[in-house]
């Protein structure tokens, strides 16, 4: 069956890639010459923000004299295959003046390398979008958000810190828990069911304090972009989404500084050129300040205490000649908090290495090495007598090698391969107990392998139509030393599965070995000028899999491989879209229904134990996940006031073998509707307000509704035996922000600084992230219900940012 | 352990609140029975609680299970003799049930209940393992340091005798009564799978220690905790199976939500406790509760 299907794949994909290119050279001899054969020349280079010499992702270049277009990759690269003459290149990117080159094809191949120039600050006015206005029709690209890193730090924002992931969430089709939860769910997915991509390396966990901002530091982020479905075939190894943030390579031109000093945490970064443009850095910094207050007191334990967090982002890069650019990049990032008695940190860290090669003026390469390690540690601090520390982690080293082939206008190919190297050290245990050491305890480490290879191409049939398709195939293997149990097929909620019999794998020996091929597909039809309608269909494979029980994930959660008892997750979904702009662009309107059924999804039995457990596939209990819903949006790009009104009615379901009696039930992170309102109004020019409202469902948790003591402990029963069988109230919040830019003192002083006001929950409601059931104060018999909101205030917040 | 996560937490600025609300839970409102029996090694006396669940928001407590036609405790000793015994009606509490004098548990002994009520039958199996060693315990005075108020502290130092025995639950009574100041003083428990450790660690001379909540009325600066002068407290630790454990467990995990504050944000979902006890017919009356035969070390330590 799966033969037969890529076989269809292949054998589709070669079909229209024949018919595009017969096409392409049909529309080009109709240009030129008929009845000869039409000699060719490319054109290619790097387009950059002239002002920075950053490169920019996703500029699409357009010829003048026909309908021939491409689009610049992550790299800024593009290349154009023309027939041999003179043409003029235009370039039409929000944020920058329109730019035109001619460039002579007539003797062969050239290199056009393009600073695009930045808008006149005086006329600027704000934009939220980083790509050409009406690429929301033209592109294949459905079930995609790309939020600009301006229009991020212009949103209002908690305590004034701006914050990447939190932005995202006002997005349609994402959502999270709740205040104070890790991470975010993507149409109905798991936090660990995004791939969140940092310089091409997976981050673990990219919160600071327990979610309530991200790892990525705004400064340092130059591209964000969120894949909610359709995605290209490069990118796996998660269900339900991919958010790829990319860090800007450092200013080439000259030498510049930005940062902020807020209420939480300040920052800096540092950009220069290297050896006269020939490349850059940059190294971004940011740390909180709780403990630097904890030391102002008086009290020696408390003066000792830690409450910080701290990550450091830098990025190197250097061409070697017009073919070679080489880029390093690095984060390094740890949240600690600790008292005298007891402490705990967690931190990611990630290399990557790059290298980029255009092999002629068609085939660009990018060659990449990562290293990701996410760990944890808590236990005892000050005492040397009594010890207990609990450490964990994962470790990834990975090798990927990916092709753009831009074979001609109408067709870019992208192929490449990947192995992914995994190492899981799920705990090691070092106790003493009145000074004397006791022997360590470490659970054994797990191993394996997963890889990928994958072809895909955007292809534009004809005039409206365009295509992207691609198939990947993955691959993955549990590796020895390790030992795998063989669980009794039950599914019962109060009990653990029963091992019945286990395999020692050999050190080095591959066991279990799953191919699991994930075919991709994207369309959009342009109806006319202003409307398209896009339909896509992606199949994702998931192979490792983030074990949490707790309402609002934690850094404790472990990360575990499939293996035998754990099978890979599997999703598949469809969409279909309407996009629609209006008045020049200035508005954008879609409409997206999406449909997405997801296989092996995992759910716990009562309690479950999964710390420390090295048994702990035993506590979870496996079945089908199902998403289904509509995401309505409306944007406004352009003018004085802009922003976006998002609409996503949804539903998420889980039906897991042994538990709510074998039927359907909604997930913790179901919520049937969210509204978001974000707008961006500049008052002066040097003078922007913003305003956030958001409104959502509540989600459902697990509540008894009889009650009853055992040993002195109230205790809820709840005799349906359901999950999830109760709905928190609905979440509210409205935050708002002024942004005052300095005026500058001369026009040429390049010191520019800005003053940000914040009101996080202007609203001032009480969200309740959760509920619970608690003695009464007057009346210890009677238990009440009670909510426990977050953020149970106003919180204002001011920061102060600079640039030079 | 979560839970020393959120009160480190605890520690920032967020501005997080408690508000009641009107909880109107859905759902099947028929009473379930609840069982609370124990059988402890060296004690003639076996106690079974037997009452029924009330709807949440309602104020009193659990009323005793009435129609109870029959409580039983068979004994399987380690010469595999059994005896049965039949537990009767306390007089002054209706919900206790209890054996007479010549009901003498010991280790290795396996027991099971057995509980007629509405004519339904219901079932629970329990062992009693070996008790553990104390090797020492003293106890010295310490001054007000960050998280830890001024009084004496007990040091307490035991071990399994047996590698078998896994699970430990340890009670403070002070003065004659049950002592603790939160949660995780009631439910001291340790599961020593993990660490196989001769003694136990830090975690447990944590629980051992109860640390008063110093914002609570009744909290008086100029006394000592968690022992003064006079005081006098016993430490219970009884060698438990692994299903109480688990009972145990689940009970705490559940109620750490109860606590409020950033519990609810990383404890499980509020499935029932996993107790013991069930019905032998899988579609009558709902049962929960536990059951627990146990090993006991009984260490009284007087401070003075």
């Amino acid at each position: 069956m799966k033969y037969l299907l890529f076989k269809c794949l292949v054998s589709l994909g070669v079909t229209l890639l024949l018919y595009s290119n017969t096409n392409a050279q049909v529309n080009n001899q109709t240009q030129t010459t008929t009845n000869q054969t039409v000699q060719k020349a490319t054109v290619s280079g790097t387009i950059k923000d002239g002002s920075n010499g950053e490169t920019l992702i996703g500029v699409i270049v357009t010829i003048k004299e026909g309908k021939q277009k491409v689009t610049t990759n992550e790299y800024g690269f593009y290349s154009l295959t023309l027939p041999k003459g003179t043409y003029t290149l235009v370039i039409n990117y929000i944020g920058f003046n329109k730019t035109e080159k001619v460039v002579d094809l007539t003797n062969g191949n050239q290199t056009l390398n393009i600073d695009l120039e930045s808008v006149n600050t005086v006329t600027k006015e704000v934009v939220i979008s980083a790509v050409k206005e009406d690429e929301n029709i033209k592109s294949t690209e459905m079930s995609t958000n790309k939020l600009d890193i301006n229009t991020i730090k212009k949103m209002p924002a908690l305590l004034g810190e701006v914050d990447v992931v939190r932005s995202i969430t006002m997005l349609p089709g994402v959502s999270t828990v709740g205040e104070g939860a890790s991470g975010f769910n993507v149409r109905g997915g798991a936090i660990d069911q995004n791939l969140v991509l940092l310089d091409e390396a997976p981050v673990y966990n990219s919160s600071h304090l327990f979610g309530f901002f991200s790892i990525f530091n705004p400064d340092a982020v130059k591209d964000v972009k969120l894949y909610k479905g359709g995605m290209p075939a490069q990118y796996g190894g998660r269900l339900s989404s991919v958010l790829d943030v990319r860090m800007k390579e450092g200013n080439s031109k000259r030498f510049s500084t930005q940062g902020g000093i807020g209420l939480i945490f300040s920052r800096l970064t540092l950009e220069a050129p290297i050896n006269k443009g020939k490349g850059s850095f940059i190294i971004a910094g940011r740390r909180s300040y709780g403990d630097l207050f904890l030391k102002l007191s008086s009290n020696e334990d408390l003066k000792n205490s830690s409450l910080y967090f701290y990550d450091l982002s830098t990025k190197f890069n250097y061409k070697f000649g017009s073919k070679d650019q080489v880029f390093l990049s690095g984060y390094l990032g740890r949240d600690r908090f600790g008292v005298p008695a007891f402490g705990f940190n967690w931190g990611n860290n990630t290399a990557t290495a790059r290298w980029n090669h255009v092999f002629g003026s068609k085939l660009f390469s990018n060659l990449t090495a990562f290293y990701s390690n996410y760990d944890y540690e808590l236990g005892t601090l000050g005492s040397s007598e009594n010890v207990f520390n609990w450490k964990s982690r994962l470790i990834n080293y990975s090798g990927k090698y990916e092709f753009n082939y831009f074979l001609n206008p109408n067709n870019t190919i992208t192929f490449g391969a990947q192995a992914l190297y995994y190492e899981f050290r799920p705990a090691k245990i070092v106790t003493k107990t009145k000074g004397q050491a006791n022997p360590d305890v470490e659970e054994p480490y797990k191993f394996a392998l997963e890889n990928a290879i994958f072809v895909g191409n955007e292809q534009k049939v004809g005039s409206r139509l365009s295509l992207t398709y691609g198939l990947r195939l993955s691959n993955f293997n549990n590796i020895g030393a390790g030992k795998i149990y063989t669980l009794q097929d039950q599914a019962v909620p109060t009990d653990g599965k029963k091992v019945v019999d286990s395999v020692v794998l050999k050190k080095g020996e591959f066991y279990n070995p799953k191919y699991i091929l994930e075919p991709r597909f994207a369309a959009k039809y342009e109806l006319n000028e202003i409307s398209s309608i896009k339909a896509s269909y992606n199949r994702n494979a998931q192979y490792i899999h983030l074990l949490s029980n707790t309402a609002a994930s934690v850094p404790l959660d472990i990360w575990t491989p499939s293996n035998t008892n754990l099978k890979p997750q599997i999703a598949n979904q469809v969409a279909i879209g309407y996009f629609r702009n209006f008045k020049q662009n200035t508005y954008e309107t879609s409409v997206e229904a999406f449909y997405k059924t997801m296989d092996n999804q995992l759910d716990y039995i009562y309690y479950a134990d999964i710390l420390g457990n090295q048994k702990r596939e035993t506590q979870i209990l496996t079945g089908s996940g199902r998403a289904y819903g509509a995401e309505f949006y409306l944007k406004k790009s352009k003018g004085r006031l802009t922003g976006w009104i998002s609409y996503t009615l949804a539903r998420t379901e889980r039906k897991i073998n042994g538990l709510s009696k074998n039927e359907w039930y909604p997930s913790r992170f179901d919520k049937a509707h969210t509204v978001n309102v974000v707008a961006m109004y500049k008052i002066k020019e040097r003078l922007t307000f913003s305003i956030n409202n958001t409104y959502s469902s509540g989600t459902p948790i697990t509540l008894g509704n009889q009650i009853y003591e055992v040993y002195t402990q109230k205790t809820l029963f709840n005799p349906s035996e359901t999950r999830n069988n109760f709905r928190i109230p609905a979440y509210y919040r409205c935050d708002i922000a002024l942004t005052y830019e300095r005026p500058k003192k001369k026009p040429e002083q390049r010191w520019e600084s800005e003053w940000v006001f914040s009101v996080y929950n202007l609203s001032n409601r009480k969200n309740p992230f959760t509920v619970f059931i608690q003695a009464d104060v007057n009346n210890p018999d009677l238990y009440k219900g009670y909510k426990y909101s977050v953020f149970g205030s106003i919180i204002p917040g001011i920061t102060y940012n600079f640039k030079y | 352990m979560k839970k020393i996560i959120y009160n480190l937490l605890l520690l920032t600025f967020f501005a997080s609140c408690e508000t009641e609300i009107d909880l109107k839970i859905p759902g099947d409102e028929s009473p379930a029975l609840v069982v609370e029996g124990y059988v402890t090694e060296g004690n003639p006396i076996a106690s079974v609680k037997l009452t029924t669940t009330i709807p949440f928001n309602t104020s009193g407590v659990n009323p005793a299970a009435t129609n109870v036609e029959s409580v039983k405790i068979k004994r399987t000793d380690s010469l595999g003799n059994v005896s049965t015994t039949i537990l009767t009606q306390s007089t002054a509490d209706p919900a206790y049930y209890f054996t007479n004098k010549e009901f003498v548990p010991s280790y290795k002994d396996k027991y099971e209940l057995e509980v007629k009520f509405k004519g339904e039958t219901f079932v629970a199996s329990s062992e009693i393992f070996q008790k553990v060693k104390v090797d020492s315990f003293s106890y010295e005075y310490q001054t007000e340091k960050f998280g830890q108020v001024k009084g004496y502290y007990v040091d307490f130092s035991a071990r399994p005798q047996n590698a078998s025995v896994q699970y430990f639950l340890f009670e403070k009574v002070k003065n004659g009564k049950l002592y603790y100041e939160s949660l995780n003083d009631l439910i001291n428990i340790w599961d020593n799978r993990l660490t196989k450790q001769l003694t136990f660690p830090a975690p447990i001379l944590f629980g051992i220690n109860p640390q008063p909540n110093q914002a609570k009325a009744g909290f008086d600066k100029n006394k000592d905790y968690p022992y003064a002068l006079g005081d006098t407290l016993v430490i219970n630790t009884y060698s438990i199976d692994e299903n109480v454990f688990r009972y145990y467990s689940d009970l705490l995990q559940q109620a750490s939500s109860q606590q409020g504050g950033l519990g609810p944000l990383f404890a499980p979902p509020m499935d029932n406790v996993r107790g013991n006890i069930k019905n032998l017919n899988p579609n009558g009356i709902k049962v929960t509760g536990i059951f627990s035969a146990r090993g006991l070390n009984a260490t009284t330590i007087i401070i003075k």
